[in-house]
């Protein structure tokens, strides 16, 4: 099952608050798209049975003043769970945003996997708080989180600017190429075309 | 000659599928064995079971130096002295090469002397063409592919085995990397009379030794066994005669 | 003294500490202040449970020495063996367990004293210090870094520590070889809430050894200790710790440095020991190019729950901050790391990478990794790795092939996993702290 959920300054389908509970051997895929001066708390809360698996992208572009607050908690309760989370986040403007994430290997869950991972780029004056959980009560699983937070590179930068571009434009290349993979994912062309709108604004 | 190994019946498993179908096999003392098979005929998963490594169901029987090992954990194995060389060697983040060696002939029950394993050490990493501080590094980390090979031949001249099984040991080595590592091999077994198991389907590893008996596996069964004339028609012909 | 203690922490207490120290007035006056900090603070609402500890009866754990473990043959048996293992010579032993005997360790100590002194180093416990020439500085500095409203035990601390080590290294002066609080353990009090401060001037460096692997015994199980580090302009600190406390202990130390520009400070920790554990060294990066660097590795066994990490606070362009954690667990003992990166707006360039790595040995252990990253500085590059897991069947097979038995081959892999932090001890460290980590691989199995 795959599910897009976009919010953008011309359209939202996106659920503020998403429980999820898998049984075993289901399998499901959310994408979440979120651009724009936005100030709202998302929380996903996911539940995964024996061979279940939950994939998460998440794309936040957050503008001006935003401030939000993402809340991320996934219990591995059967074995061989699985579960991926993949956090691209551009924040611009004095825009904030706090990312609590937090994986439980409950015991028994033999063979589980849980992956967070979180790019984030930041402007000058944006702020970002990362809270990375992996609470472990079975030996048997992997547990992985990786966070790289920076800047664009300046040398990106130079080499879009000499082929013409405006710093700004070069900017909004190179973010847009990060969240590349995650659009990808976004088959409904209707909603793509919102999401572009945003993106070109 | 006197027989080091004698394979019987042996079969191997995992939960849902038979890979070894019943192997005989016989590696006499100072003999030098090549098992050749077309990929996925179970070429590896005899060395491993030759060995007792813990991925698979056994049965069958096994004796070394006169010994029934069938049902001993590899490790008693390796102290009796037979060695498997791993096609995919294994990295230990944080343990030097060194330190793992000291370790393992502790293991063996042999002593250590420090002076002289520092000796010993140095003198196998520079036959091997590898860098003096090798032995410094950790075990198998950012190594090479064929720097990893060569650690591998590196623990076997340490650990000074009777028998070595060496599992796809020159792949991930260049022309001339492939010769160096052949010739070692040629000039332990020369040192020690030790027996050899080489398990490949490249013959290149072969240039230095000289070959006493072949086996030819497919399918989890031995196909074929003859002398060394038969691995000229293997590289003719590939494995369709064989 | 009434034969009836009035319950609870008083003033009465702290002014007899200080009166038996013979303090100066400000003392003295910092101590009623954190006192009164104290008692208004609450518990911690976060980490290990610490509701064992006696806290109304704190004054229980804070009475002088002469109530406590006189004689050899009282300590524990347990503690009496792990000194065997660990091959502690017997003088020293007694020493280490609070016996209070005299031992050859003071001899030594008075010689480091006097070996660093001819090179203008002021070394000596923190009482000396008040009374001597440099006693401006202790007044300066004492509690500025962790000041008793930091948290309770920090207040705690305040209001009664006792014993410690005062160094003051002078400018571009290297000091060659590692001081060791070690040699300090048998003063009255110490080990329990030592005070620590150290004052490395410009250009200069130093290498300070906290502890000793040796379980230290206490009957009382509270230690609240603190450490004050101050790295002034490209000095470098190195503060290593290899702890074993035992298995009785609350340990609630609090340390901290603070580093100017082009100084740098390491943290190097082994945590073994206690019943619970809440340690978090901290350094804050206060001027250009300041660094800090925290390796360390916790062991988590049965029935403890050791709750360790760092903290790193950028304050300046062009700090950076490496932190390379390992924790193991076993036996059902619980291991949280936790820790702080935070990046503020006027460091520019600032660089942090924070690699932690768990690794669970059964599956009745916990294992936690609770790091918190709060980044306002866009030119930041901070990167955060973290993995939790078994020690892969993989590596445990391929090591046994060469002959070594399952449980060897265990020991070995999580030698080399803790290898990071036995590289940067001096020797006989390292090899004590490998034999802590033999002890309790062995343990239960």
């Amino acid at each position: 099952m795959k599910v897009v959920q976009i919010l953008t300054p011309n359209f939202s389908n996106i659920s503020n608050l998403n429980e999820i509970e898998l049984g075993a051997n289901e399998k499901m895929t959310l994408v979440q798209v979120i651009i724009g001066d936005i100030t709202q708390d998302f929380q996903i809360n996911a539940t995964l049975a024996d061979n279940a698996k939950l994939d998460v992208h998440t794309a936040i572009l957050a503008r001006n003043k935003s401030n939000i607050k993402y809340n991320y908690n996934v219990e591995h309760c059967g074995v061989n769970s699985v579960s991926n989370f993949n956090l691209v986040s551009s924040l611009s403007g004095q825009s904030h945003k706090e990312t609590n994430m937090t994986i439980h290997f409950c015991k028994g869950a033999i063979g589980a996997h849980g992956n967070e991972k979180e790019m984030v780029i930041l402007a000058d004056r944006a702020k970002n708080i990362s809270y990375p959980i992996i609470d472990c009560d079975e030996e048997n699983v992997v547990g992985n989180h990786s966070l790289s937070s920076g800047h664009i590179d300046e040398s990106q930068l130079e080499y879009l600017r000499i082929r013409g571009f405006s710093e700004e434009q070069a900017r909004n290349i190179i973010t847009r190429a990060r969240i590349l993979d995650i659009l990808n994912l976004i088959d409904d062309d209707d909603k793509l075309q919102y999401v572009y709108e945003a993106l070109n604004e | 000659m006197s027989k080091l190994l004698i394979a019987k019946n042996l079969h191997a498993s995992t939960a849902d599928k038979e890979l070894l179908h019943g192997i005989d096999l016989r590696i006499d003392k100072g003999e030098t064995v090549v098992v050749v098979g077309p990929n996925g005929a179970g070429k590896s998963t005899l060395a491993r079971s030759l060995m007792g490594v813990s991925d698979f169901d056994y049965s069958g029987s096994i004796s070394f130096a006169g010994k029934d090992v069938a049902k001993l954990p590899c490790e008693e194995r390796a102290k009796l002295g037979m060695f498997l060389s791993y096609q995919d060697p294994v990295a230990i983040p944080g343990l030097p090469v060194g330190e793992m060696l000291r370790s393992t002939i502790e293991a063996h029950g042999k002593k250590v002397r420090l002076r002289e394993f520092k000796l010993t050490l140095a003198k196998y990493l520079e036959k091997l063409d590898l860098n003096p501080f090798s032995g410094e590094r950790e075990l198998n980390v950012d190594f090479s592919g064929g720097e990893k090979k060569k650690l591998e031949i590196l623990q076997m001249l340490m650990l000074r085995p009777q028998l070595a099984i060496l599992d796809e040991i020159d792949s991930g080595l260049d022309v001339d990397a492939a010769r160096l590592v052949s010739r070692v091999i040629r000039e332990y077994q020369d040192e020690t009379n030790c027996s050899l198991a080489i398990v490949t389907h490249n013959m290149r590893i072969l240039q230095s030794l000289n070959v006493d008996r072949v086996y030819v596996i497919r399918d989890g069964l031995i196909s074929c066994v003859g002398d060394v004339g038969m691995l000229e028609d293997i590289r003719k012909h590939g494995f369709k005669n064989a | 003294m009434a034969s009836k203690t009035p319950k609870g922490l008083t003033p009465e207490i702290v002014r007899e500490i200080s009166a038996r120290k013979n303090e100066p007035k400000w003392m003295l006056e910092f101590r009623l202040r954190s006192l009164r900090k104290y008692l208004a603070m609450p518990m911690p609402s976060w980490g290990p449970d610490l509701s064992e500890l006696d806290i109304d009866n704190i004054q229980s754990y804070v009475k002088p020495r002469k109530e406590m473990v006189r004689n050899w043959k009282d300590v524990p048996d347990d503690i009496r063996q792990t000194f065997e293992d660990l091959g502690i010579p017997e003088a020293e032993r007694a020493g280490l367990a609070g016996v209070g005997a005299q031992f050859d360790s003071e001899l030594v100590y008075h010689n480091v004293k006097s070996a660093v002194a001819n090179q203008g180093v002021y070394y000596d416990s923190i009482e000396n210090a008040m009374h001597s020439k440099y006693r401006g500085m202790v007044h300066r500095y004492f509690m500025q870094l962790v000041p008793p409203e930091d948290h309770k035990f920090a207040a705690l601390h305040g209001a009664v520590w006792s014993g410690g080590s005062f160094v003051y290294v002078p400018p571009n002066t290297s000091v060659q070889f590692p001081l060791q609080s070690y040699f300090r353990f048998n003063a009255p009090g110490a080990g329990q809430f030592e005070h620590t401060l150290i004052i490395v001037d410009e250009g200069a460096d130093l290498h300070f050894i906290e502890g000793c692997s040796a379980p230290k015994y206490n009957i009382a199980n509270l230690h609240a200790g603190c450490v004050e580090i101050f790295v002034k302009k490209n000095a470098s600190v190195k503060y290593s710790t290899v702890e074993n406390w035992s298995k009785n202990m609350y340990n609630l130390n609090t340390k901290r440095a603070i580093v100017e520009a082009g100084g740098k400070m390491e943290w190097v920790t082994g945590s073994f020991g206690s019943h619970v554990s809440m340690l978090y060294p901290m350094a804050i990066l206060n001027g250009v190019g300041a660094s800090m660097e925290y390796t360390g590795v916790t062991f988590a066994g049965e029935g403890k729950d050791l709750d360790t990490g760092v903290k790193v606070v950028h304050l300046a362009p062009r700090t950076t901050s490496y932190i390379n954690a390992k924790s193991l667990a076993k036996d059902g003992g619980k291991n949280t790391f936790r820790s702080l990166v935070k990046v503020t707006g006027r460091a520019k360039n600032a660089k942090s990478f924070t690699d932690c790595q768990s690794l669970m040995l059964d599956s009745k252990s916990t294992s936690n990794t609770v790091p918190k990253f709060d980044i306002s500085c866009s030119s930041a590059d901070i990167a955060h790795e973290a993995n939790v897991g078994k020690i892969s069947e993989r590596e445990i097979n391929y090591l046994r092939t060469r002959g070594l038995s399952e449980d060897e081959a265990r020991a070995l892999i999580v030698r080399g996993f803790t290898n990071d932090v036995s590289k940067e001890l001096p020797f006989e460290y390292a090899a004590e702290m490998n034999n802590l980590i033999r002890l309790e691989m062995q343990e239960n199995m």
